[in-house]
């Protein structure tokens, strides 16, 4: 018994042996480990998110005064975690009770499973709890589960208010992953894999870099999908009190709030995996344990984006929100997804050597795309003032020739 | 038994048991969530069965697709809240249907000879050949692009009924 060289045993576990008890035990606990990043990331970031906005409204945001909640108030998140859980659960009368409870549970485990597959550093460090070769199709399998929490909590709350916001978030969501995995598609396509971690790296240009437009696609699709305002209509407090957890209280509703916000930073991680080059960055070949660093650093940027577009930008209404994903986002993922299918393939047929020649061909058909683009809604604009004025006033317009 | 017979038990226990709740909930919004676990625990069989991908079709189409739809068109069905509605009209020929239905799918099973043993080892990388294959003039291109057609079919036509008049 006290012969057993605990070292050794557990380093067989992990490459692949020993017994089987202890190599699910391992597993068990990768994952668990996982799962701690979003939740503790997240008690951070709820806080810097406030604290951001607050300065960009001219406000203070959390402090400290009279509370000990730390230096900048650093441990708000945490005192307000406490007291919302010593808050009472309170359940609508004539709600359905099972999928009342459920739904904030599933919102959270959601949140939280779209972690299995994202590689936090390079394969030698094992930050990644598995590698599936259908990484990034995972994550939206996974995030396509997310509108059924939403449609469990609205329906069984029996309100209005909560029917209304999840209609509102259904509707935005299954319309915009049209777009997202529309955009999603172009990175598997140029590294030829949908495992996350071979997306990383075949980076040695990164995708913001070669295809730009594919990457604001995915961003403001994934912005969409993540219900950040302009497209917070879900919960729009001005119009529907919460959206479709409107009666939660308690624990119920902070498990939406820490889900909202785990989706935010997850939304993140992926969009610096797939577009940002994920851990790749100076020295991570001598040190492969910055990597964790590079990839946490570039979400965290984009994060910040995602919260500059929170306190400055107003809220779209819903029929606006639907209408600009499906008269501008699809259809110009659709172009440039087709125009970067075709635009690598005749250059693999020129033989155009990898690396920046190609990203340079990429960029060049994304900044043709993006000006066609642009045209098209100039003109649409003009063709649009020109037909208001007509309408508006008749007398001011010349009467056309006789037809 | 090997941790991977435990684990399809389990899967399959869940998948048949959900289905059955399905059959027999009171209430046709809880029908509907015992269906996506019955989906959840089919997925979880095709992972057990190193098949990742089909894994994830059957959450992205029946989850995040069937799933939602018939929620949805729960959601906007008139006293869908009401404890003790009937989830059916009629139940005798409901019945005939269901079970005529029930006898086609077992004499087919039983029919058909079921291998107790992979009869192809799994192909490192099948996922890169499915794709292959799909693309291949050889393969399955013609039914891929008759597909793909048929799909924009429905798309014209659900965008053509559902346009404001």
């Amino acid at each position: 018994m006290a012969d057993v060289d605990v070292i050794a045993v557990l380093q067989e576990a992990i490459a692949g042996g020993g017994p089987l008890w202890l190599q699910v035990l391992l597993r068990v606990a990768g994952a668990f480990g996982m799962a701690l990043v979003p939740l503790v990331s997240v008690v951070f970031l709820i806080w810097e998110s406030r604290k951001v906005i607050a300065r960009m409204q001219d406000r203070l945001g959390p402090t400290n005064a009279g509370t000990p909640a730390g230096p900048w108030a650093i441990f708000q998140t945490v005192a307000d975690a406490i007291k919302i859980l010593t808050k009472e659960l309170i359940i609508p009368e004539g709600a359905d009770k099972v999928v009342f409870i459920i739904a904030p549970v599933l919102v959270v485990a959601v949140a939280i499973a779209m972690w299995a597959v994202i590689p936090l550093g390079p394969p030698e460090t094992g930050l990644q709890v598995v590698d599936l070769e259908i990484g990034a199709f995972y994550v939206v399998a996974i995030g396509s589960l997310a509108p059924f929490s939403m449609i469990m909590a609205g329906w069984s709350s029996r309100n209005k208010y909560a029917d209304v916001g999840a209609f509102r978030a259904v509707s935005q969501i299954i319309g915009y992953e049209i777009p997202q995995i529309m955009s999603l598609l172009v990175p598997v396509l140029l590294a030829g894999s949908m495992s996350l971690q071979e997306i990383v790296a075949s980076q040695d240009v990164a995708y913001a870099i070669s295809v730009p437009l594919v990457a604001l696609v995915y961003f403001l699709a994934m912005l969409a999908e993540v219900g950040k305002l302009p497209f917070e209509l879900a919960e729009a407090d001005s119009e529907l009190v919460a959206g479709y957890f409107t009666e939660y209280s308690g624990m119920m509703f902070g498990a939406f709030y820490l889900g909202e916000f785990i989706n935010a930073f997850t939304g993140s991680v992926v969009f610096s995996l797939l577009f940002l080059g994920g851990w790749r960055g100076p020295f991570v070949d001598v040190v492969p344990w910055l990597g964790p660093v590079y990839l946490l650093v570039k979400a965290f940027l984009v994060f910040n984006v995602m919260n500059l577009f929170w306190a400055s930008m107003p809220r779209l209404r819903i029929d606006q929100v639907l209408a600009f994903n499906w008269k501008a986002l699809v259809p110009m993922g659709l172009v440039v997804f087709l125009v970067v299918a075709l635009t690598d393939k005749l250059m693999w047929r020129a033989g155009v050597p990898e690396g920046w020649a190609r990203a340079a061909g990429l960029l060049l058909s994304n900044v043709v795309v993006g000006g066609a683009t642009a045209l098209l809604l100039v003109w649409y604009k003009r063709r649009l003032m020109r037909r208001r004025a007509a309408r508006f006033a008749p007398a001011a317009v010349p009467a056309k020739a006789e037809a | 038994m090997s941790l991977s017979v435990v684990l399809f038990l389990v899967f399959a226990v869940l998948a048949i048991g959900a289905a059955i709740r399905v059959v027999f909930c009171h209430r046709i919004f809880h029908g509907a969530m015992w269906l996506i676990v019955s989906f959840f625990g089919v997925a979880a069989i095709y992972m057990l069965l190193e098949s990742p991908f089909l894994a994830g079709i059957q959450l992205f189409i029946y989850i995040g697709g069937v799933a939602v739809l018939t929620v949805i068109a729960i959601m906007v069905t008139k006293r869908v809240m009401a404890p003790n509605q009937r989830t059916l009209n009629d139940p005798v020929s409901a019945g005939i249907v269901a079970l005529a239905l029930f006898g086609v799918m077992v004499w087919m099973i039983l029919s058909l000879p079921l291998p107790m043993a992979p009869t192809a080892p799994v192909i490192e990388g099948g996922l890169e050949l499915l794709g292959a294959a799909l693309v291949d003039p050889q393969g399955f291109l013609l039914p891929f692009e008759v597909v793909s057609v048929m799909m924009l079919v429905v798309l014209v036509a659900s965008l053509y009924l559902g346009r404001e008049r």
